[in-house]
């Protein structure tokens, strides 16, 4: 059993994802997959689809992991894991395998998740493989140049949803909820949550909680990317905190039926003060940012965050 | 010695995985090839094989699980048939290029449309050239030596590649023939245990896969290029253990029959070949000199076997049980790829192409007679009016 | 049986390598080398302009290279993917002269372009040996205009923002007045900013060197890369850190710590993407042979005790 991490000051020192890959300066996935293989340890192999994670951490035949570390295509990121999972639980059984059972954790984009990876996904959770799948958002397929994804959000600027005078707003269509796709239909899943690299202990936690589950767990993790969304790399985690803090992303676990929201809110922020932050966002207009405001505030309501969204004195 | 029953060729499948103690199983069911996963899931059931069987949510999902399972050192079976085996295309080559010995059988059928479940060998020859060994078997005994052998080969230090092993749907996977099951004691002498690499151990992590830059590009790939050079004498060797251990011998490469003094051959592979040498026994009845040459193994295919043994015949003639739309000489795979083999001897061995049995259509004794005739014709005036003969409308 | 490197000299064509950063500069990259491209195709030369694909996707500060020819000639070496031996080399930002092999291939007599406030003393105190280089330009491109950051145009599609609006007029600007590899008019009619441009051709400073010659690099053989590559190409997981991919030269600007101000709360160091600090008693420590100078240290620090400095005031 992996213990609970109280604080950032009892975090472990160690390292597992050490210095030394090609990933921008600032990168939100980057920092995801150091906290997870911080609280992952030693005894854990990484699946890593095709997407930013593999690219950029693999650039040029070496990669910075002190644990395995297996490609997966961006297609395949569950069935691989459920193939590992599986050798070691027949290998440890035919005693051809000795030595405690692995840790087994995929590592997938929001492509290799929500989208082309979904039914790879769905079939490791439907068979209960014991496996922590890992989808870092970051709202795009950033590895190929920025093209929008079913993450993508509601007016984003990509190089497959530029805006121009036929299409104002960009992205026209409303993200797929991938949580909400893995929570209602699995009935071998055994933990489920969001995260934030914005609250790396609270992320950390819920990797180790994943991991502690006997079977299938599923955690998606906001984290920002300075190259897709445009801004400063310097900024990444204020991006993931006024996300959070806007209910553009929302907090939370979800066990028994439930949702158990992780940060305590006393008001919302409105999505215009996130969004003007970032380029992608800055040809919409007044009437666009209405649209997603009604968005966030539907889906908040979804998962218990009833605080109404407040602008804050300037 | 083991028991003699009667068996599909689904089933010989079957028992060869058991007896080769695969670790883990990933199935996905299509026509015909899926009695082979019935059967094991029954083996698995009654606890006579100790295996992870995993339903995997699509053929791209077996070929995936087998990768990380035989990544993570399992031995490891899965298989396909028809649109299955294309399904999955993207997988084969991260499988050969990570050099892991997945074993997957292969149940022949027509790609759509249109909706067929009869067998044609063009879905596995889509795959020929992902750095898989690739072998047709002709009869319910040879698809079980085969997958032992394979397994065999594919674990060899020296290869380290994935394996087809194909068997014509229907024919050979439903028809039941007489199969000499061996003594799992047999089978432990022949086929030591799997053993990576690479393997993915905490204790001695390791990164696989990585993205590389061009400048290694060239290297990695003639790695893999010497791998499937290296089959040939490993299959040799394999195929000589196999004789003495199971006292069944067969020639790695091309099985001859009635070749000895024939001056025209028909080349082929698969289950229609046990046709063609019955056609042929009875052409020699009426002191015909024909024969007939089946390949074993079309990947690595045998360029110097065949440029050694085949350059002796006056006429060829190449029979493909696929579709190639727009191929060099209209005929199918084997033909372009005899003719290239047998390229340096010029005008001196004739080549014919034929394309029958399409669709999973028998391919007749009158069928066969009348291309033994062509190539007959063909030899004797030295002339080749059309390269190839569809089947049959054109012969 | 290789031939000797004479068969296919291009005596007519010029190699011109840009090196920016990713992402923030790397449209500028490109800028200069379509309106250097863009200029001489008026003047009837033969062209080409691509960026270096090796260096994509880029990443925000990676070192990346675009590219351009130019030949009284058609260019027989239009695939040969990378400027293997530049005869003018333009950094569009400074610290790129620290840790970084710019002068790589340089031919005798080539000229370095660099965008830089600072001395060429002090730029030259940064490049160490700089064999073939006889020309060294210094202009301070960035206070004529400001870098365009788009993500259009990358990937081989239309940039829809234009050509030359940003840093890249004026860096071409410095570029034509060492060289003359093109008429001024003729830059002037293909760049967006022609007014920063000529500034930039103004203010450049040309200083001439002493060619010093570099050594001739020895290509590995054939038979090497083969041995050198691992099974499959499957590495052992490395210790403590990934020297296959040294990122301590990305770095613009370097975290220093104010000791007495630091609480020790450790929030820098559970936030940094590149593993890059380690807590110790007496504070946060920053692995500078890594560190790409993200900042995020220094923002998120909440009592103020991370400054940023720019790297090239260091000489370590």
């Amino acid at each position: 059993m992996l213990e609970r991490i109280p604080s950032i000051r009892k975090a472990p020192d160690e390292e597992y994802y050490v210095p030394g890959h090609r990933t921008c300066a600032g990168c939100g996935p980057a920092l995801a997959y150091r906290l997870t293989a911080k609280a992952a340890g030693p005894n854990t192999i990484f699946i890593g689809p095709t997407g930013c994670m593999y690219v950029a951490n693999t650039s040029y035949g070496c990669g910075p992991w002190r644990v395995p570390w297996i490609h997966a295509q961006i297609t395949n990121g569950g069935a691989v894991a459920s193939g590992i999972e599986a050798a070691f639980k027949v290998l440890a059984r035919k005693k051809k395998y000795q030595g405690e059972i692995p840790h087994v954790i995929v590592f997938a984009g929001d492509g290799g998740a929500v989208d082309i990876g979904l039914q790879a996904l769905s079939g490791m959770l439907y068979r209960g493989h014991d496996v922590l799948f890992i989808c870092y958002d970051n709202e795009s397929y950033a590895n190929t140049g920025i093209q929008t994804s079913p993450t993508t959000p509601y007016g984003a600027w990509t190089t497959f949803t530029p805006a121009g005078p036929a299409v104002p707003e960009g992205k026209k269509l409303f993200p797929k909820d991938n949580p909400k796709v893995v929570a209602h239909g699995h009935p071998e899943l055994k933990y489920l949550a969001t995260a934030s690299i914005g609250w790396p202990v609270d992320l950390m936690n819920k990797v180790r909680k994943g991991l502690n589950a006997e079977g299938p767990a599923y955690l998606h993790i906001q984290a920002p990317c300075p190259k897709g969304w445009q801004f400063p790399p310097n900024k990444t985690i204020e991006m993931a905190k006024l996300a959070v803090q806007t209910g553009m992303f929302q907090l939370y676990e979800y066990e028994n039926g439930e949702y158990k929201l992780s940060v305590k809110m006393e008001e919302r922020k409105p999505v215009a003060e996130y969004l003007k932050l970032q380029k992608r966002f800055a040809h919409l207009q007044p009437e666009h940012i209405e649209k997603l405001q009604a968005f966030v505030d539907a889906r908040c309501a979804e998962v218990g965050i009833t605080v109404p969204a407040v602008a804050s004195a300037r | 010695m083991g028991k003699v029953r009667r068996i599909s060729g689904c089933v010989a499948a079957a028992n060869a995985v058991k007896l080769a103690d695969v670790d883990v199983i990933c199935s996905y069911p299509i026509r015909p090839y899926t009695g082979i996963m019935s059967e094991l899931a029954r083996m698995v059931a009654d606890g006579e094989l100790d295996a992870e069987f995993i339903h995997g949510e699509g053929e791209h999902a077996q070929l995936s699980v087998v990768y990380g399972a035989s990544a993570a050192g399992a031995r490891t079976f899965t298989g396909s048939s028809g649109v299955g085996v294309t399904y999955a295309f993207e997988v084969y080559s991260p499988i050969s290029g990570e050099r892991l010995p997945v074993q997957m059988a292969i149940g022949d059928r027509t790609l759509d449309p249109p909706g067929d479940f009869g067998s044609e060998h063009t879905d596995a020859e889509c795959c020929r050239d992902q750095g898989w060994i690739q072998g047709w078997a002709s009869t319910q005994q040879e698809v079980l030596d085969m997958h032992l052998i394979y397994y065999r080969v594919g674990e060899d230090p020296r290869v380290m590649l994935p394996q087809f092993v194909c068997q014509d749907g229907y024919y050979i996977t439903h028809i039941l023939g007489e199969v000499d099951i061996p003594d799992p004691s047999q089978v432990k002498e022949f086929l030591p245990p799997y053993k990576n690499h690479h393997v993915l151990d905490p204790k001695n992590p390791m990164i696989i896969g990585a993205q590389i830059e061009p400048a290694m590009g060239p290297p990695l790939q003639y790695q893999r290029y010497q791998a499937m050079q290296a089959v040939g004498q490993v299959l040799r060797e394999a195929h000589e253990e196999f004789a003495r251990i199971f006292g069944r011998r067969y020639d790695p490469f091309l099985e001859e029959y009635l070749t000895e003094d024939a001056e025209v051959v028909i080349f082929g592979q698969g289950a229609h070949m046990v046709t063609a040498k019955a056609v042929a026994a009875r052409l020699r009845n009426l002191g015909e000199k024909v024969g007939v040459v089946r390949l074993r193994t079309f990947r690595p295919f045998p360029t110097e076997e065949i440029r050694r043994r085949m350059s002796r015949f006056k006429a060829i003639g190449v029979l493909d049980n696929s579709v190639n739309f727009g191929i060099s000489c209209n005929g199918g795979v084997l033909l372009s790829e005899l003719r290239a083999a047998l390229y340096d001897f010029g005008d001196k061995v004739k080549t014919v192409g034929f394309v029958a049995g399409l669709g999973g259509e028998v391919v007749t004794h009158d069928e066969f007679y009348r291309m033994f005739r062509k190539i007959q014709e063909i030899a004797k005036t030295g002339k080749v009016e059309q390269t190839a003969y569809w089947l049959p409308f054109e012969l | 049986m290789s031939t000797g490197s004479n068969l296919f000299a291009e005596p007519g064509l010029q190699q011109i390598t840009v090196w920016a950063r990713g992402v923030v500069m790397n449209k500028d990259a490109r800028d200069i080398v379509v309106a250097l491209a863009e200029a001489a195709a008026r003047e009837g030369k033969y062209v080409q302009a691509w960026e270096n694909y090796v260096d994509l996707p880029d990443r925000v500060y990676v070192p990346v290279r675009a590219y351009a020819r130019i030949s009284t000639d058609p260019i027989e070496s239009k695939y040969i993917y990378e400027n293997e031996t530049p005869d003018i080399i333009i950094l569009v930002e400074e610290t790129l002269v620290k840790g970084v092999p710019v002068l790589r291939g340089l031919r005798k007599g080539g000229v370095l372009v660099v965008n830089t406030r600072r001395s060429p003393e002090e730029i030259l105190s940064f490049l160490g040996d700089t064999g073939n280089l006889e020309t060294l330009v210094t202009v301070d491109a960035s206070s004529l205009s400001t870098a365009v950051t788009t993500l259009s145009g990358a990937e081989g599609a239309t940039d829809a923002t234009g050509i030359g609006a940003g840093i890249a007029a004026p860096l071409a600007g410095a570029v034509v007045k060492a060289t003359g590899i093109v008429s001024l008019e003729n830059l002037a009619a293909v760049v967006k900013n022609p007014e920063a441009m000529r500034r930039g051709y103004e203010l450049a400073r040309v200083t001439r060197l002493e060619t010093k010659g570099a050594a001739q690099e020895v290509a590995v053989s054939a038979g090497e890369l083969l041995k050198q590559l691992p099974f499959a190409g499957t590495v052992p997981s490395p210790v403590s850190e990934n020297e296959g991919m040294v990122t301590g030269n990305w770095r613009m600007q370097r975290p220093v710590l104010d000791q007495e101000a630091c609480t020790s709360c450790d929030t820098c160091w559970i936030y940094c993407p590149d593993s890059c600090i380690t807590r110790t008693d007496e504070g946060p420590t920053f692995n500078l042979k890594y560190c790409k100078g993200c900042g995020i240290c220094e923002e998120v620090c909440p009592s103020g005790a991370i400054s940023l400095v720019p790297e090239l005031n260091f000489k370590d």
